[in-house]
């Protein structure tokens, strides 16, 4: 017999959005009949979904933020306020497709995975056309690369990936909040997840993609409404630096990485990029946050290049 | 505050009133605590066009920074030029990322540079210190050292054309024209060129001597650009359309600018209406405390009497500046009077000239000199001139000879006035208002201006009073540097306010505000500087990940392992050589087309050749077509003429054949009138005749019958009461006769008139009628004659109008009359001759007209063989009587006809 699972939701207020995904989420626990849990968490900070929810949706339980403080901080937060002791942490744009959950539930029987992701289909597109996203470092940088062309369409064993993306995961609250969640200094978004899976991976515990669970990500629905393109892409770099400054390991690494930000930083300046900068300055900006974020990693037991060979698929 | 402050010149590379004060200004700013970077133009040796180079002016606790774009003096003449600088304007403004932008002028940049700044939302201020805002000609100075009103624009137009003519000359013959340089002196031109340029500008109609002479200032430009009927120019009307779309993008332009001031009021004034937007006074300053504290120098001790005024002219040696007037008026007071020229300029032909003249006169060439020695170049001087041929707006040296105690000696334009008549009154003041700071002279007057140098050299007092005044002046004229970096400042503080306030950040949820407020901060700071924060922080992060390799290590490196740059260029020269390939390619593709083109070209040259050719014969077959059309219409006239005469003909010979009908039926009615006449008159006749002959057989029978009476007195009384009823039945036929004589008189024509009473009245009745007949006979040959007079008219002029076929046919009609048969008529209406003496002595024995027929048979019975001729005559008689009238109604006719 499978578990409960507390199905937890940090939303920004979009109702439309919100209940699509509860009303599929409602037919995947009903069809479960173990009495899941689905926790919204209202992080627009004006307790609003409350009552919006109310009427229509009495099963779902509305967990209100004083504050607006995030994805992370939201996720948090909807831990801490869960009841079980797995947790699936999901954005409202997603969409669950019938028998996701115990699919995820099974995956995590397993006492060495951290974290369990299902494929998740970008825009709802069929089951060939899922992203699944993999970390390497091209040139001394972190990159991220699509790797679903080379998978198998047909597999069903879980398969190791380097993160499981916020979008949907399924883990273990108790693990999670002992973490400390997504790690704050990657507040306010972008690359959490990758970090989250990086530091599993390191202290050895394992990410994997579960082929039978199935959601669709309907990417757009999330913060592209509430954050200028320009600011999310500036996080995103940003965050795409201090994910690599945490997690460099060896001095190899931090040479070979160093060498490529002189190089771009010398290209941006002579070149006059000036969103480059910006970028790498924001970056510099938290090094004191770096430092105590690598403090933290001290307990790893690989190192970055190592871990993303195992989160290889 | 980080202000960009953009001037086309700057010093020490230049040496204009612009340049210095940029420098100045960007000084005392700088000073003040603005972060000050200038931008302006220069060519830049061994770079690519437009290449940017910044270098920081850190003497002192001065510190600002220039941007020096590499660009010619010419480079923004064209609009092409223009854009380009523009661009490289707003890269400057990307790189630098100043909260103000101050444009203390924008030649070179135009109307772009401040949309560059505007896009970018950053805060702009305008300073004009000449008319660059209405004109590209930025001191209203034509080729010939005319001047303009401002807002003439067909001035600046045919200035600018004028101009080119000119630099043709040159070009030309260049040692003839030497290089015009913007302007010409009248002795640069022959006086064909010279009289071909006045007409040029300002029409064949004016003096060319009065024109050239500058005039005086204001007055002079407006005589000059309000005159009418300037002569056609070719070209004009595209270089004045030019004109005004520079005007119209300008003024575009300066609306966008949110602070616009001017360097005197009297241009204040005339931009604020000319654009349309308000422009402030606000006057420039100078560095007073630094030119005061300078040493005077004493002049040199001359031998005899005292030592000459030492006037000095300070500033750019242009033409319209006027040193050469200002030569001009020193010839014959040298001796009073010694003149210093410092300045210099790149027009090298007319600082030539102008030095030559100098020193002719014994003046004292002093050259080009830096800012920072003029201090100590005013100390040696007495007095300071500026003859400007041009409204100058707020010189610089004016203000600096105040600022040394030094009397002026100034052209009197609008502009110049408010220089030297210190006052905040906008009205124009006297010359010599009591704090005047020097002598104002019609501008290109060399009399006035020698005069008042001679005046200014031998008043000593006057130089005192003007030297105190001068000292101790206050207010725009002695305004310091540090003041008007302190009103900049000011506006900077308001302006930067404003557009913080107007700026509306992109709400964001609260948790990304911190992130957004990071990038905006980063956003605002000039490249430099953030790349300078990003080297500082790698510095940083390398230690922090335990690198123990330095910045420079790790840079060589980095170079060394490639750079996006680096591939991007070869990627960009690949594109290059594509392109080039390209053009070549298309070049080849050109040639082809081209030639194919001249093919096409010639082609179509034969057939428009050939075109023209049909089109000839096509205008020629038009030409005839008219005039066949022409003529058509013309024999259409002639013919419908013909016709209607030929209608009106046959109408004339129709009414001719109806009326000869008619001639001919009242003849033949007339001739049976006259038969019935002569009908009656021998029924007449011959019943005179039977009554004579019944009187003598009744005469006879009487004699026989008195024997018969007597013996038959009965048979006689019954024959007697029958003769009496005979001879009453005589009466009253004789009677019925006298009315029928005159109704046939009256139906002749003749007067009213009763019956004859007796036979020989008859007669003579007859005779009358035969005579009236007579008449009308003749009437009718001359009726005749003239039918046949007309008749030969008329086939005259059917012959002439008909001819042919017609007129014979016509003349057949004619000829068909019948003449003859009229003549005939006639001659039957001839009155037969009657022997009236015959007629006199006949007894007509009156027969009553209704026994008539009753007592024909009774005489024939009497009468015996004479009864029935008798019988018959009575019968025709009386047949006779009811045609009368008819016969009478006829003859009537006749007679009328």
């Amino acid at each position: 017999m499978t578990r409960p699972v507390s199905i937890v939701i940090p939303s920004l207020g979009d109702v439309a959005q919100l209940e699509r995904a509860l009303a599929a989420l409602r037919a995947e626990v009903q069809a479960r009949g173990v009495e899941d849990q689905i926790l919204v968490v209202d992080d627009t900070g004006k307790d609003v979904l409350r009552r919006a929810l109310d009427v229509g949706w009495p099963d779902v339980r509305v967990h209100p933020r004083k504050l607006n403080g995030g994805f992370g901080a939201a996720a948090f937060d909807g831990a801490q306020a869960a009841d079980y002791r797995l947790m699936f942490l999901m954005h409202p744009d997603v969409i669950v497709r019938p028998g996701a959950l115990t699919a995820l539930v099974d995956a995590l029987a397993d006492d060495g995975v951290f974290a369990a992701s299902p494929r998740v289909l970008e825009g709802g597109g069929d089951d060939r056309a899922a992203a699944r996203r993999g970390v390497a470092l091209e040139d001394g940088r972190l990159a991220l690369h699509d790797v679903s062309g080379a998978l198998p369409v047909d597999e069903e064993e879980c398969v190791p990936i380097a993160f499981a993306p916020a979008c949907a995961m399924l883990v273990r609250r108790e693990e999670f909040i002992a973490m400390g969640g997504f790690d704050r200094f990657l507040a306010p978004l972008h690359f959490e997840d990758v970090d989250l899976g990086l530091t599993a991976w390191r202290r050895g515990r394992r990410v994997v993609e579960v082929p039978l669970a199935v959601v669709e990500h309907h990417s757009g629905g999330t913060l592209n409404d509430h954050v200028p393109p320009a600011l999310s892409r500036a996080a995103m770099e940003r965050n795409r630096l201090l994910v690599q400054w945490k997690h460099l390991s060896t001095k190899r690494e931090a040479h070979d990485h160093l060498v490529s930000l002189w190089r771009d930083a010398l290209d941006a300046g002579i070149t006059g990029r000036r969103e480059d900068l910006v970028h790498l300055a924001l970056a510099l900006r938290e090094l004191d946050a770096v430092g105590a974020a690598r403090s933290a990693m001290a307990d790893a037991r690989i190192g970055l290049e190592a871990a993303l060979a195992l989160g290889q698929p | 505050m980080r202000v960009a402050l953009v001037a086309h010149e700057l010093a020490p590379h230049r040496r204009g009133g612009i340049a210095s004060h940029t420098a100045a200004l960007a000084r005392a700013l700088a000073r003040a605590g603005v972060e000050v970077e200038v931008f302006t133009l220069r060519p830049l040796a061994g770079l690519t066009p437009l290449a940017q180079r910044r270098e920081e002016r850190a003497a002192g606790d001065e510190p600002f920074a220039v941007t020096y774009l590499d660009a010619s003096p010419t480079d923004h003449q064209t609009e092409e030029g223009e854009r380009r600088i523009a661009e490289a304007f707003g890269a400057f403004l990307d790189r630098e990322r100043p909260e103000i932008v101050h444009f203390e002028h924008l030649l070179g940049l135009g109307p772009a540079g401040v949309m560059e700044a505007r896009q970018r939302g950053i805060p702009t201020v305008f300073v004009a210190h000449d008319w660059w805002a209405v004109h590209d000609n930025l001191h209203l100075v034509q080729p010939d050292l005319t001047t303009f009103e401002p807002g003439d624009h067909e001035a600046e137009a045919r200035g600018r054309l004028a101009l080119r003519w000119l630099e043709g000359l040159a070009a030309a013959d260049r040692s003839h024209v030497a290089d015009p340089h913007g302007a010409l002196l009248r002795e640069q031109l022959s006086g064909a060129n010279h009289a071909r340029l006045h007409a040029f500008l300002h029409g064949p109609g004016t003096s060319a001597g009065t024109a050239a002479s500058t005039g005086s200032g204001a007055g002079a430009s407006a005589r000059l650009g309000a005159r009418p009927g300037r002569p056609e120019v070719p070209h004009i009307e595209a270089e004045l359309e030019r004109t005004r779309a520079r005007l119209a993008a300008k003024r575009a332009a300066l609306s966008q600018v949110d602070a616009r001031f001017a360097s005197s009021r009297a241009l204040s004034r005339r931009l604020s209406a000319l654009v349309g937007r308000a422009f402030s006074f606000r006057a420039p300053g100078v560095d007073r405390e630094r030119i005061a504290v300078a040493p005077r120098i004493a002049p040199v001790a001359v031998a005899e009497g005292p030592s000459p005024l030492r006037v000095g002219f300070v500033g750019s040696i242009v033409k319209e500046r006027g040193l050469h007037v200002l030569l001009d008026a020193l010839a014959g007071i040298e001796g009073k009077v010694e003149l210093h020229v410092h300045g210099d300029s790149t027009d090298r032909s007319y600082v030539a000239r102008c030095r030559r003249r100098a020193e002719a006169l014994g003046a004292v060439w002093h050259g080009g000199y830096n800012p920072d020695d003029l201090p100590q170049r005013l100390a040696a001087l007495d007095a300071v001139c500026l003859p400007s041929l041009w409204s100058d707006n707020a010189p610089l040296v004016l203000r600096e000879a105040y600022a040394a105690g030094l009397p002026v000696v100034v052209s009197d334009t609008e502009a110049l006035r408010e220089s030297v008549l210190p006052t905040t009154s906008e009205e124009r003041r006297e010359v010599d208002a009591a704090d005047a700071l020097g002598l104002l002279v019609p501008a290109g007057d060399v009399g006035a201006l020698r005069a008042a140098l001679v005046r200014l050299a031998e008043d000593e007092a006057l130089r005192a009073t003007l030297a105190e005044r001068a000292l101790k002046l206050e207010g725009p004229l002695a305004k310091r540097l540090a003041q008007e970096a302190g009103e900049w400042i000011a506006t900077y503080a308001q302006l930067h306010g404003a557009a913080l306030k107007r700026r509306v950040p992109q709400p964001v949820p609260a948790h990304l505000a911190g992130l957004a407020r990071d990038v905006a901060r980063l956003e605002a700071q000039p490249t430099r500087l953030l790349f300078q924060e990003v080297t500082q922080g790698l510095v940083r992060l390398g230690a922090a990940v335990g690198l123990d390799v330095t910045a420079t290590e790790l840079m060589t490196l980095a170079v060394g392992r490639g750079s996006r740059t680096r591939d991007e260029r070869a990627a960009d020269a690949r594109a290059l050589d594509w392109l080039r390939a390209s053009v070549r390619e298309l070049g080849d593709a050109r040639s082809a087309l081209e030639s194919r083109s001249k093919w096409r070209a010639q082609q179509l040259e034969d057939l428009g050749d050939r075109v023209a050719w049909f089109e000839q014969r096509v205008r020629e077959r038009e030409f005839e077509l008219v005039n066949l059309r022409a003529e058509r219409d013309d024999h259409g006239s002639a013919r419908e003429h013909l016709e209607e005469e030929r209608r009106q003909l046959r109408d004339a010979i129709e009414a001719r054949e109806r009326e000869h009908h008619t001639l001919m039926e009242q003849l033949d009615e007339a001739r049976g009138a006259l038969r019935s006449l002569a009908e009656e008159r021998d029924w007449l006749r011959d019943t005179l005749d039977r009554g004579s002959e019944e009187l003598r057989w009744l005469r006879e029978h009487i004699a026989g019958d008195i024997e018969d009476a007597l013996t038959d007195r009965e048979a006689i009384e019954i024959r007697f009461e029958r003769l009496c009823s005979e001879h009453e039945s005589l009466e009253n036929h004789e009677l019925w006769l006298r009315r029928e004589v005159a109704a046939m008189l009256e139906t002749l024509g003749g007067p009213a008139q009763q019956a004859p009473e007796d036979p020989s009245d008859l007669e003579r009745a007859l005779t009358h009628g035969r005579e009236r007949l007579g008449r009308l006979v003749a009437e009718l040959r001359w009726r005749r004659g003239e039918m046949d007079a007309a008749r030969t008219a008329a086939s005259s002029l059917i012959t002439r109008l008909a001819g042919g076929n017609l007129a014979s046919r016509a003349r057949s009609w004619v000829s068909a009359a019948p003449s003859d048969a009229l003549g005939r008529a006639s001659e039957a209406f001839e009155p037969p001759l009657v022997d009236v003496a015959a007629t006199e002595d006949r007894v007509v024995t009156p027969m009553p007209r209704g026994a008539g027929a009753n007592a024909a048979p009774k005489a024939a019975s009497k009468a015996g063989s004479k009864t029935a001729e008798q019988a018959g005559r009575a019968n025709a008689g009386v047949e006779r009587e009811a045609s009368l009238g008819t016969q009478a109604s006829a003859a009537e006719s006749v007679e009328e006809q």
